[in-house]
């Protein structure tokens, strides 16, 4: 992803502001207060000053109390306030930050197929949790202590001035002297520090492949080799991790050099200034005092520009997945059908991933509600994809699908695919208990239901030898399930949504055929009234479908009952079925 | 637990957490990471400790010579009345916000307080001098500064030094770890325990050294200055300190508590957002995004709950601790110029002390804080030593010899019985577990059976069987209970590991793809195979047509966990990557499930070809499959239930007849 920096800032700037808006008030308050005590900051070292020019050196004792309650008074007074400034600034950011998460997270829910195809999880969650956090530390902290700092330096300013313009300028110059610094090691700091990002996503990168595929690692014996590039990319990024920290060190260390000398030639000129007679020292001190409160500003500017730097970053990162637009849309206009008879309509569909690389090629099928369809054909032909256009994962690219007679895109979304049972060629649990899994696909079936769906699906039996039965955990914190096993209970979740059209793509694969005609058997009442799709590669599984169709390569070859279909002398279902059906040749 | 009204907390993927218990200190621990890690650089890092000590009492010296220029130079403030000349002063005093800011250590110069200008008494040629001393000022001020450069980068350098050497040490161990502790950490948190325990440890144990150096050298050195100034303003600086450092330990545990509470959830919510984010297929395919929606929405309330909790907390008591920092500066300083103006003490006196406390404040504060940095450090460490100190379940023998190629007499399994280790055990101590399992079942029981050099065995059996399993063991991923596998009559567990697994090749039942291009992915068993040889490999596992018809062919980039493959297309790959090992043994996990029986059957011809007198173990639910099989073996929850060649069980009339019936009508 390409990032370029400036022209943007500012738009995403007020897309930030849209999320600030609702607490426009507070913000205001907040600000206000930020003001008050910017401005009672200035009161203190008057105060100081005060004390010790008339009652100490003047031996004016009449006032001495006033100004004791005084000193005591207003810090006192000030950190109050800066404890409701906190609070208040506590609860803004943190509220920003769940809104954000909250809909971002929305938005990411809605996002399609494509999407996560291109991006990683990894990737996603680090946006969601991490740069919403990055932007929220510099929208109520930092713009905090800009305002403030902006205020109390254009005091410091203004006092400096009126109290020597010779010294103010030499303040200047420091000032000078800290912006030249900041120009020389930003880029080195901003180079390093995204040497040093890319390095270690990199090897958080390969560290998660690992993980992820550890078995292959395993199997390959490939651990020795993996550590060696572990070694070698963890090396890298210790190389320019420290890199990065003698980077910002080296700026810090400069900064705070500045600050010490700029310091020390300011006194020692006031100093100087004192013998000359031509300053008062008490002014030297307030000149100093002043000085200090406008070149720590200096110090956290600098600082600052280079966080804002990540912040953008991170704005960035965020607003380019709220701005991913949905690309399947919900029509505002929407038909809402309650039910789905189950009549589906392929008119000469086409589809394609990528642009140029056409997978369904004019696809044309009519089902009737009730209709049990089967489609084979080789693998990679697009029996898949098929099942991925009636759930509008994708939209078609060409052609019409309609579903009772409704174009599916003028179907409500998520109406529609509540009237799917769905059974992916990957399984998929959540690590929850297995009841819960069940139920995914209808919240509110009752424990009869998940237990005769359970049944249906022939997992019932296994279910129970299981400790707690249906309450077991799976997965990430319960017990893991063989492939078989995990294929059948996502057949019952999809048997318990009770839907209008059963999908199923190779939902019987890791079975052994004894299991997957009992499975069938059972599903014979599911069945009936349904329309269902079946993806299937054993043939003896498809025999009594509605339609057989022999997809190849994005085409129906060949469409039929499974006896029309043995009738066609020619047909190529009728070569696979003798084929594979008849002996087999013994290796003995 | 802390009065006031605790929030709930026990909604749904939010496991309620688990504390480690406070207050253990573990010192062997810490002394073997410290000598283990932190050992190779101790000259560094005493050097760096070194630097950092003298450097903290930079403020001392800088003062100090402030009030050199003051009471010799410029000879500011005269003599009252009573006390002619005598009164020295000082100008420093410690920048007014530093209490503002304690978790940095910023030295700072200070403000200068004016002392007022009274009969100036100044010595001759005081211009000169005060040019000597500003040129020796800003001397010091270049000598503290490099000293602190010179210490942040010995810091720096040991630090990421630390670190590498412990992440490797980290990841060489995960990789040793067993596949059962692996399926019991999602690869989520083990990346989390490599990457940022390591790097917490690594933060904290540098804290722990150098910010306790940094604080001992200013309170000591503060100390003993102010104590050689006046004793009795440093007895009210005395009396202030331990209410303020107690405060902070007061309130100590209850911040812990809702940070602990934070940091969970925080966990669990990066938990259900890369666990929905996977399986957001199934999640759209039933629309239940309000539900999902809901869910995380409840976290998300409660992670915003504790953060403000913990924020407010602590931001009431820096209030209180500002009051009361500030209170006590007052009081010196009121105090001091009540007797100042009852000329008991001088201006100069006064001020030095004032300064000087309100720089031992930051200190005192970091120091009470040592113990909450070495109780973060200790979860950290803890975690981190967990992973470090768990046994290696498959260990390489001593006396290991290679594996015999070509196998000469075959494989034989005798009296095979496995247990999976159960989920209680493979979790981390300090994870929340879910309630007791009772022990785990027996998956395989007392199996027997004999594999002749250059035949195949096909296993057969109902889902949950055993059949995986049993390829695990073959492949020794676990380690048997009880029972052992010979090949040709060496125990599995005598066999150098490495030598074995460049001997198997596996195909998995699950595809395991890595994100990368086809290349990469065929040739991960054989990193240096030729491109003949991958094209070989993806031609006999019918993959190099459907490569050779993309843009960048064999190029291409799989997108994440293969998504833009077909399932069979995924089930291929994986098998042309164990056919490019050349395998001396080939252990196949119903690698053809998800393929057309016409591209099953070429898979399986050309398997023929390749495999001929080679050995093989496969699963296969296909009697076509099992047929070309010198050897069947019918599992049937964890027993051999049929054992022979296809000839024989079919007159047995068992399980492989019906599903030969089945399959072939
Ligand atoms: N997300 C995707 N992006 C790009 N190409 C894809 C994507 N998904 C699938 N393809 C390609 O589209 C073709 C058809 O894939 P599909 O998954 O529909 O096959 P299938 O018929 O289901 O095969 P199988 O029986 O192996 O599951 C394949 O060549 C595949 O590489
Ligand atoms: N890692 C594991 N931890 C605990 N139990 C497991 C684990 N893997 C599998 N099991 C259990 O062990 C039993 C056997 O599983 P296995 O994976 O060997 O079955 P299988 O014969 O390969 O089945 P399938 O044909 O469905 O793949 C199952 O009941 C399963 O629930
Ligand atoms: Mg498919
Ligand atoms: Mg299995």
């Amino acid at each position: 992803m390409q990032i370029t920096p400036g022209n943007s800032t500012l738009g995403n700037l007020r897309k930030i502001l849209v999320f600030m808006w609702p607490y426009r008030r507070h913000l205001f308050g907040l600000m206000t207060m930020t003001a008050c005590l910017a401005v009672l900051a200035i009161f203190p070292p008057l105060v100081t000053k005060a004390l010790i020019d008339r009652v100490f050196t003047r031996g004016d004792v009449s006032v001495f109390f006033l100004f004791g309650a005084l000193m005591v008074l207003i810090p006192t007074i000030s950190h109050l306030l800066s404890l409701f400034q906190q609070v208040l600034s506590v609860w803004l950011g943190q509220r920003f930050v769940f809104d954000v998460r909250f809909k971002l997270y929305q938005h990411m829910l809605r996002l399609s197929l494509r999407f996560f195809n291109k991006h990683s999880v990894g990737k996603l969650v680090n946006r969601l949790m991490g740069d919403s956090g990055t932007v929220q530390q510099m929208l109520t902290g930092q713009s905090m202590t800009v305002l403030s700092d902006l205020i109390v330096a254009s005091c410091a300013i203004l006092a400096t001035f009126l109290i020597s313009w010779r010294m103010a300028s030499v303040l200047i110059i420091i000032i000078f002297f800290f912006v030249i610094n900041f120009k020389f090691s930003r880029k080195r700091i901003v180079d390093t520090s995204r040497a040093m990002r890319k390095s270690y996503d990199r090897l958080s990168g390969g560290v998660q492949n690992r993980l992820v595929a550890n078995l292959a690692v395993k199997t390959f014996g490939a651990e020795q080799r993996e550590n060696l590039v572990f070694a070698e990319q963890s090396e890298e990024t210790i190389f320019y991790g420290k890199e990065q920290g003698i980077a910002g060190n080296n700026f810090w260390m400069n900064v705070s050099l500045i600050r010490a000398l700029g310091d020390s030639i300011i006194y020692f000129i006031g100093c100087a200034m004192v013998l000359q007679g031509s300053l008062s020292y008490g002014e030297v001190v307030a000149f100093c005092a002043y000085g200090t409160q406008l070149l720590w500003p200096a110090v956290r500017f600098s600082q600052l520009a280079n966080q804002l730097q990540q912040v953008s970053i991170a704005t960035e990162r965020l607003f380019e997945i709220f701005d991913e637009v949905p690309e399947i849309q919900n029509d505002p206009e929407a038909v809402f059908l309650p039910r789905l008879s189950g009549k589906v309509d392929f008119q000469d569909v086409r589809f394609h991933y990528e642009p140029g690389k056409e997978i369904i090629k004019g696809f044309s099928l009519q089902v009737k509600p009730g209709d049990r369809i089967a489609l084979i054909g080789p693998t990679g032909c697009g029996k898949s994809t098929i099942l991925n256009l009636i759930i509008r994962y994708y939209d078609i690219t060409g052609g019409s699908l309609t579903l009772d007679d409704v174009p599916i895109h003028k179907l409500d979304l998520r109406q529609l695919r509540r009237q799917f049972g769905i059974v992916l060629q990957e399984s998929h649990l959540f690590s929850t208990s297995i009841k819960e899994n069940i139920r995914y696909s209808r919240p509110n079936a009752s424990d009869d239901e998940v237990m005769e769906a359970a049944r249906t699906a022939e997992i019932h039996d296994f279910i129970m030898t299981l400790p707690e039965g249906y309450d077991t955990a799976v997965g990430d914190f319960g017990v893991e399930l063989s492939v078989g096993q995990k294929q059948r209970i996502n057949i019952a979740r999809a048997i318990c949504a009770k839907p209008a059209i059963l999908i199923m793509d190779e939902a019987t694969s890791s079975l052994d055929s004894d299991s997957e005609q009992a499975i069938q058997k059972a599903m014979e009442k599911v069945l009936s009234g349904r329309t269902s799709f079946v993806v299937a590669h054993r043939l003896s599984t498809i025999k009594n479908s509605n339609k057989i169709i022999l997809l190849d390569k994005g085409h129906i070859q060949e469409q039929g009952t499974h006896e029309e279909l043995m009738a066609m002398p020619k047909g190529r279902y009728r070569e696979l079925y003798t084929k594979h059906m008849g002996a087999g040749v013994l290796a003995e | 637990m802390f009065g006031k009204k605790e929030h709930f907390r026990g909604y749904q993927y939010r496991p309620p957490l688990q504390r480690p218990e406070t207050g253990g200190k573990d010192w062997p621990l810490y002394f073997r990471f410290i000598k283990q890690y932190a050992w190779p650089f101790r000259y560094s890092l005493i050097v760096c400790m070194l630097l950092v000590a003298i450097n903290s009492n930079y403020v001392y010296v800088i003062s100090y010579l402030s009030r050199l220029v003051v009471d010799n130079i410029l000879v500011i403030g005269g003599e009252r009345e009573d006390d002619a000349g005598q009164v020295r002063r000082s100008i420093t005093a410690a920048d007014r916000d530093s209490g503002r800011s304690p978790s940095r250590p910023v030295v700072s110069m200070g403000e200068k307080i004016d002392m007022g200008l009274r009969a100036p008494q100044r010595p001759p040629e005081a211009g000169r001098k005060l040019f000597i001393l500003a040129v020796f000022y800003m001397l010091t001020q270049l000598f503290f500064n490099t000293l602190g450069r010179l210490a942040a980068r010995r810091h720096i350098v040991v630090a990421q030094g630390i670190m590498g050497s412990l992440r490797e040490d980290m990841h060489k161990k995960v990789m040793e770890l067993s596949m059962s502790y692996h399926q019991a950490m999602s690869p989520g948190r083990l990346m989390s325990r490599i990457l940022s325990d390591v790097e917490s440890v690594q933060l904290e144990m540098m804290a722990l050294l150098i910010s306790g150096t940094h604080c001992c050298s200013m309170i000591l050195v503060g100390g003993i200055i102010l104590f050689a100034t006046d004793w009795r303003m440093a007895c009210i600086a005395l009396t202030i300190m331990p209410i303020y450092s107690w405060m902070y330990h007061n309130k100590r545990p209850q911040i812990r508590h809702y940070n602990q509470e934070l940091r969970h959830t925080n966990a669990c919510l990066y938990g259900l957002v890369t666990q929905k984010i996977d399986a957001i297929k199934a999640i759209q395919a039933y629309a239940r995004e309000p539900g999902e929606e809901l869910a995380f929405h409840r976290l998300v309330a409660c992670f915003f709950r504790d953060a403000l909790k913990v924020q407010f907390i602590s931001s009431v008591l820096g209030c209180q601790a500002g009051i009361l920092a500030h209170l006590c500066n007052c009081g010196i300083f009121l105090f001091g110029g009540w007797l100042v103006l009852h000329g008991k003490m001088s201006l100069g006196k006064m001020i030095f002390v004032q300064s000087a406390t309100i720089t031992l404040f930051q200190p005192v504060l970091e120091f009470t804080q040592l113990n909450f940095v070495l109780q973060r450090m200790r979860i950290s460490l803890l975690r981190v030593a967990g992973v470090l100190d768990r046994e290696v379940e498959i260990v390489e023998d001593p006396s290991s010899v290679l594996f015999p190629r070509p196998i000469r007499q075959g494989i034989e399994v005798r009296n095979l019985g496995f247990t999976y280790p159960s989920s209680k055990i493979r979790r981390e101590a300090d994870e929340s577990d879910t309630n007791e399992i009772s022990a785990p079942e027996p998956v395989l029981h007392d199996i027997s059976f004999k594999v002749p050099a250059g035949t195949w065995l096909c296993i057969m059996g109902a889902s949950g069987s055993g059949k995986t399993t049993l390829l695990h063991l073959l492949s020794r991923i676990y380690e048997p209970n009880h029972g052992e596998i010979l090949i040709d009559g060496i125990n599995l567990q005598k066999i150098n590991l490495q030598s074995l697994r460049r001997s198997l090749g596996v195909v998995p039942q699950e595809a395991q793809i890595f994100s990368g291009s086809m290349k990469e992915n065929i040739c991960y068993g054989f990193p240096e195979a030729s491109n003949e040889q991958i094209m070989a490999a993806a031609k006999a596992a019918q993959m190099h047509d459907f490569i050779m018809e993309m843009k960048t062919q064999y190029e291409t980039i799989i997108g994440q966990k293969g998504a833009s493959l077909s399932g069979g297309q995924r089930q291929r790959l994986s098998l042309a990557r164990a056919l490019l090992t050349e395998p001396e043994l080939l252990i196949l996990d119903d690698c053809t499930s998800a393929l057309d029986a016409n591209t099953e059957r070429k898979i399986q011809e050309t398997l023929g070809e390749i495999l001929q007198g080679k050995t093989a173990i496969m699963v296969s639910q296909r009697v076509s499959m099992a047929m070309r099989c010198h050897k069947i073996l019918v599992l049937e929850d964890g027993h051999v239930k049929e054992f022979g060649s296809h000839r024989e069980l079919l007159q047995n009339n068992g399980f492989y007849a019906k599903l030969h019936f089945q399959q072939t009508e």
